[in-house]
């Protein structure tokens, strides 16, 4: 039987294999995935050409000067250091209150809380990371503001008794030295920070709670079974197993932070062009996001220079953004390739120094706000660190020679010290995560209850939800002077309606392309721009959607502002986040199901649309959801390209939305308008939750049909 | 080596053992002596309950939520089902090596053999290194891996793996080890491995092990114990014996029609 | 520590041959049938298998007769599994892969440009490790293979599904809940479930991935009667780490063992009588008696 030179034969393995329908289908989902690189290329050339002008024009001090000036008709130079100072300072100081609250409350819900108590807090914590931002902007400012400011408010009682720190100073110095001194109104940095603190706590929680989940019960067992107390459990086997994922969604927290435009805006309007960066956080500012919010009238291409500067500011968020996805991507696999060098070599006292302080450069950078304080506290930390440190290596020293120990010494290395200690540390930790929990929930609960009992009895309002800001009835009818948002309901119907169309196919078949497809270079590259296009903020697509769409008038002649262009931005802003989560899932359902349904004789693509997409079909539809109840509650991109309205006069016009009248009308004040407000902050609130339980509800009662 | 090897180990006695998930009763009235410096083995067929009991010996059952129990359990003269006990002390005292090797995958080699004394508080690298290799070579694996310490856990090969569990379980020096099936997802001479080393850790620990496998009981060990879950499946003790005689001359017939394979 | 180790044989040697003793009595009874020669399924010539450079598989050759049982043994690590999922394709999905040499199924090349891997599955099913069925009904996921090929006539659909069900020996237990999740059956069940999905698609040829190895003994005795049911129909090829299992349950069966490079080669292959009583190769020697390593 001995055939001639079989050996030498190669036969290159394709992917597809040689299906014809296999091939038909992989195109089709490549193309769709292309599409996502290409609008990340558009985006990059737009913005890059678009700023030329003023990167060249304001140079660099761009970056060292605070002055902004109102428009560039008389060829200033712009400079944007008030506005990245302020976006670093309240970003980083809702990380530290935000994720410290986010991650104790996920480790509280996923291994403390008892059953009962487990689902309705989870069910609740992911809800609420549905409510749009711009809520969480309105309850700040109708509520937190209020606690916060005046003359009995919380900032005069820290400002009285911790005024010594810089960053409670009451006195900001002008640039031409004279000192002003601070009005405590509430509508400050700090304020800000707290509720972007509060805003960010559901995305980390749901995120976190996810990800320690997914750790297998086998690694918590094998630590407890070594004699591990709960909190050791915890802290050696469940965090540094889900650390890749608790990362992601840390940086994604921050992302939403850094990008939070109308939150902030509602609370910090308007920075004075004519005070420096300030120690003190009692004192207005300004975010770049705001900035964008803030001025959005002023932004129009007649105003060569300004509207060039706006769109170097625009890039220069976008850049902050990308290095904090790119720091926390090396950070991820600095501590994997760590482990894997982790040789037995003994740490010297300078690279745990080294460590430590790397460990606080965030605080510190936070703290820069207060040089002396952060340095002072940085200082005491490593100081009583290194001393116990100290003593520990003597006594090992000592140990080691069979030297019995000085007297005080032997209390501290008593043998059962280190049990107390491990008794201690679990019930502290336990404490802790519950008082995270509730740092977590309550301003969460508070802001729901608010909400509902300030919004609901607007609705009753006679024509409320019937006639339009004008006064005029929606759907026919004589003007009454009863106004209502009934044009806002339609108009955002209509908005997310015409996104999803194009988001949603694009956004799955992408992800299938990715999940099924794409361990290849050009998988890679989609999954990279995929998430850069996650990481642009809102206000960023809303610029460019403004740029390419109205400016060119692409659409709708003669640079108006339109529907269409909201839709689209809309659209794009929900294309990732459908595409990462699908891509996600998928790859999720088991390969062994792939292989059952090719070893049937079942072609590659059948098996995706028959076995692999029905069984994560719960998953996917959560991801379109959450896409959907995102784009509901974006206020940004549609500010800049829809622009709103009081009435409804199809998508050629400006096309109103409910984030519209909640921010137009949102900062009067008078009860006409704060009513509205409430109204439509309740009809979003309701719309985008209705939408989160109801379609959750209806998939998993068809999955436990079809399970 | 060898002085320290003969050590004494602990017996365990049970008595009267009842455990439940939630309403389920997975094991009624189990009463059994294991005796110090012997290996114990636990058959039976799926679902009857033999992981329970094992799982109850170090109070791991009542980590899965709803899981609890009542009876006796006495490691020497302390009860450690009692409320006062802490359980983290009682699984110092007593080792566990799990179906699956599940070496932590943060950890390097060496970390995740001394990860039991890191626990205790133990941080002096000298006695790590020293307890590390002692381990290691005690679990015969140190001339596989005293090239690649640094390396994640893993890294390692199934067989290696469970090697690495076993000791990560030894270093802590603990009286009692039990085992939970660990050889079902290793290969023939992977299992061989480990049966020699059961042999040998036997003359410091007492060793308790649940197997599907009973050409494995009747290799390893002293005692065995059949277990069998009647029709509303909870587990019982069936019968405890020498595994000579278990095997040769069994008193229940349920005994005999499941060691002869005719069962079922 | 030698005293140890000796006192380590004494224990296991007597208790250890009267298992495998037993084991091979019962292949006495099984092989009595099947003394006369049927053709060959499957031809493999000088298969060569690498991932990246790393050979796996070198130069195996190998004549799958039809209707019978061919076991494939050997420690871990040899290729066996890789060698199954060549035999319907499915290593294609293994990236950075190649293959050289032939394998004929029925005299044809499937590796020749003109056969679609889809099609060759269909007559070449396989039965994996751990149960996968699919997160659908008990009669879903029998229906799904014909159904996909074109099947849509309801009344044929439920009469095939009984019939494989039946052949699967899981009827009488699933009768009644076919509409249930196939999740809410026990391992075992869930094992001779994918065996009827796979058979519900009229394979030539089923493959199977140590089937057995996730499954208690009583579940396991099951499906070995399963598989000499099965013989009468199919070609039958099983990987399996349990040797009484190979014993038992084959008519044939072939070693593979490690070559010093760690490369997978077929150290013997013979009726599993001969392999099992007088094998060729010392080391199968020393692997079948257990004393290998």
């Amino acid at each position: 039987m001995a055939t001639t030179s079989p050996v030498g034969q190669k036969k290159p393995i394709t992917v597809t294999g040689a299906n014809l329908g296999d091939r038909i289908f992989a195109s089709l989902t490549a193309i769709f995935a292309a599409v996502i690189i290409l609008i990340v290329v558009v985006f990059g050339v737009v913005f890059t050409i678009g700023s030329w002008n003023a990167i060249w024009h304001n140079g660099l001090e761009f970056f060292t000067s605070f002055n902004w000036p109102d428009n560039g008709f008389d060829n200033p130079k712009f400079g944007a250091l008030n506005y990245i100072f302020g976006t670093l300072v309240s970003s980083g100081i809702a990380l530290l209150i935000g994720g410290f609250a986010s991650i104790g409350a996920a480790v509280f819900l996923s291994e403390y809380a008892p059953g009962w108590l487990r689902t309705p807090l989870s069910f609740m914590v992911e809800l609420l990371a549905a409510v749009p931002s711009i809520v969480y902007g309105f309850w700040g400012v109708q509520f937190l503001s209020g606690i916060m400011g005046g003359p009995e408010g919380v900032e005069q009682s820290l400002n009285n008794t911790f005024g010594w720190l810089p960053m409670f100073n009451n006195l900001v110095t002008t640039t031409t030295g004279r000192e002003l001194k601070v009005a405590f109104n509430g509508r400050d940095i700090l304020v800000a920070s707290l509720v972007l603190s509060v805003m960010i706590i559901p995305t980390i929680t749901s995120i976190s709670r996810d990800v320690i989940r997914t750790v297998p019960d086998s690694q918590r067992e094998g630590m407890l079974a070594m004699g591990a107390t709960k909190w050791q459990s915890i802290r050696r086997a469940v965090l540094p197993f889900g650390q890749r994922g608790i990362i992601g969604a840390i940086v994604l927290g921050l992302g939403r932070a850094l990008g939070e435009t109308i939150a902030v805006a509602f609370l910090i309007g308007g920075a004075s062009t004519l005070v420096g960066p300030q120690n003190t956080l009692l004192n207005r500012g300004e975010t770049i996001a705001s900035k964008f919010a803030n001025n959005y009238n002023e932004i129009s291409p007649a105003d060569t220079n300004g509207f060039s500067s706006f769109l170097e500011l625009g890039l220069v968020l976008f850049v902050i953004a990308l290095l904090i996805n790119i720091l926390a991507q090396w950070l991820v696999t600095r501590s994997t390739a760590k482990s894997n060098k982790q040789t037995q070599q003994k740490k010297t006292l300078l690279t745990t120094v080294w460590k430590w302080l790397l460990l606080l450069l965030f605080p510190i950078l936070v703290l820069m706000v207060s040089p002396f304080l952060s340095l002072a506290i940085s200082l005491i930390i490593i100081v009583v660190w290194g001393f116990f440190k100290a003593l520990r290596a003597y006594q090992v020293s000592m140990e080691e020679q069979n030297k019995h120990l000085p007297r005080p010494l032997e209390l501290i290395a008593n043998p059962d010290k280190s049990y107390n200690y491990r008794k201690f540390m679990n019930l502290f930790m336990q404490v802790l995560f519950v008082i995270a929990l509730l740092v977590a929930i309550v301003p969460l609960a508070a802001i729901l209850i608010l909400v509902t009992t300030k919004g609901l009895p607007v609705l009753f309002q006679t024509d409320f939800l019937i006639n339009d800001t004008s006064g005029r009835p929606l759907f026919g009818g004589a003007p009454t002077s009863n106004t209502g948002i009934a044009q806002a309901i339609l108009g955002t119907g209509v908005l997310v309606a015409l996104g999803s169309l194009i988001g949603i196919p694009l956004g799955i078949l992408a992800g299938i392309y990715l999940s099924e497809y794409g361990d290849n270079k050009f998988g890679q590259l989609v999954r990279f721009t995929a998430d850069v296009l996650q990481g642009i903020p809102s206000i960023i697509m809303g610029l460019f959607i403004l740029t390419v769409v109205i400016n060119t008038s692409l659409f709708v002649p003669g640079q108006k502002y339109n529907g269409w262009a909201g839709a689209l931005a809309l659209a794009i802003m929900m294309v990732p986040i459908i595409t990462r989560t699908t891509e996600e899932i998928l790859r999720l359902v088991p390969v062994s199901l792939r292989e059952a349904g090719l070893a049937l004789g079942v072609p590659k693509w059948k098996t995706t649309l028959t076995v692999v997409i029905p069984s994560a079909i719960s998953g996917v539809i959560t991801g379109v959801i959450l896409g959907v109840a995102r784009i509901a509650g974006e206020t940004a991109p549609v500010l800049l390209t829809a622009r709103g309205n009081d009435s409804f006069n199809g998508l050629n016009d400006q096309t109103p939305a409910l984030t519209l009248i909640m921010y137009t009308y949102g900062r009067r004040p008078d009860t006409l308008s704060v009513d509205r407000s409430w109204g439509a902050a309740f009809t979003l609130m309701v719309i985008v939750l209705l939408l989160s339980v109801g379609v959750r509800y209806v998939t998993r009662s068809r999955i436990k049909a079809s399970l | 080596m060898s002085e320290q090897q003969q050590a004494q180990a602990k017996g365990v006695v049970v008595q009267n053992l009842n455990a439940y998930y939630g309403k389920h009763q997975a094991i009624r009235n189990v009463s059994i002596e294991f005796k110090p410096n012997q290996i114990a083995a636990l058959i039976g067929p799926s679902g009857c309950g033999k992981s329970t009991l094992l799982r109850n010996l170090n109070r791991m059952h009542e980590v899965i939520l709803g899981a609890r129990s009542e009876g006796k359990i006495f490691l020497g003269e302390q009860n450690i089902l009692d409320k006062k006990t802490d359980p983290a002390r009682v699984r110092q005292r007593i080792g566990m090596v799990f179906q699956k090797p599940n070496p932590f995958p943060a950890l390097s080699i060496r970390e995740n053999v001394v990860s039991g004394l890191r626990l205790q508080g133990e941080d002096n690298p000298l006695k790590l290194d020293r307890i590390a290799e002692e381990s290691l070579q005690r679990a015969y694996l140190w001339d596989e891996v005293k090239d690649k310490l640094g390396e994640p856990g893993v890294s390692l090969s199934g067989g290696q793996q469970q090697r690495l569990c076993i000791a990560r379980t030894i270093a802590v020096e603990p009286d009692v080890i039990l085992m939970d099936e660990p050889c079902s997802a290793l290969d023939p001479i992977s299992t061989m491995r480990i049966e020699e080393l059961m042999l040998a850790l036997k003359l410091r620990f007492t060793i308790i092990i649940v197997t599907h496998n009973m050409q494995q009981a009747a290799r390893v060990s002293d005692k065995t114990g059949f277990m069998l879950a009647g029709a509303e499946r909870t587990g019982e003790l069936i019968e405890y014996d020498d595994t000579k005689k278990m095997f040769t001359n069994p008193r229940d017939q349920r005994t005999e029609d499941y060691i002869s394979g005719k069962f079922g | 520590m030698e005293n140890l180790d000796n006192s380590m044989s004494e224990m296991i040697q007597p208790l250890a041959t009267p298992f495998q003793l037993k084991a091979l009595g019962v292949t006495e009874t099984t092989l009595v049938e099947t003394n006369e020669q049927t053709g060959t399924k499957v031809e493999v010539q000088d298969l060569n298998f690498y991932y990246g450079k790393f050979q796996a598989l070198r130069r195996i050759n190998m004549n799958i007769p039809t209707r019978r049982i061919t076991a494939i043994i050997g420690p871990s690590g040899t290729g066996k599994s890789t060698y199954l999922r060549l035999l319907n394709r499915m290593s294609d999905l293994t990236p950075n892969s190649h293959v050289e040499g032939q394998i004929r199924l029925d005299g044809r090349d499937i590796f020749s440009s003109g056969l679609d891997p889809v099609e060759l599955r269909r007559r070449v099913g396989m039965v994996f490790q751990r149960p996968n069925p699919f997160p659908k009904s008990i009669y879903d996921n029998v229906a799904y293979g014909p159904r996909m090929h074109g099947q849509r006539d309801k009344k044929k659909l439920d009469e095939l599904v009984e019939r494989c069900l039946r052949q699967a020996y899981i009827w009488e237990e699933v009768k009644d809940k076919l509409k249930i999740s196939a999740a809410a059956l026990s391992g075992g069940q869930q094992q001779r479930l994918c065996i009827a999905r796979t058979i519900a698609v009229e394979p030539e040829m089923i493959l199977m991935d140590e089937p057995c190895s996730a499954l208690d003994p009583i579940s396991t005795i099951k499906i070995e009667e399963l598989m000499l049911d099965l013989r009468q129909r199919y070609t039958i090829v099983i990987v399996t780490h349990n040797m009484q299992q190979a014993a038992r349950a084959s008519d044939y069966t072939s070693v593979f063992m490690m070559a010093p490079d760690r490369a997978g080669e077929v150290v013997e292959f013979g009726r599993t009588r001969d392999v099992f009583t007088n094998p060729k190769n010392e080391r199968t020697e020393q692997y079948i008696t257990g004393r290998f390593g």
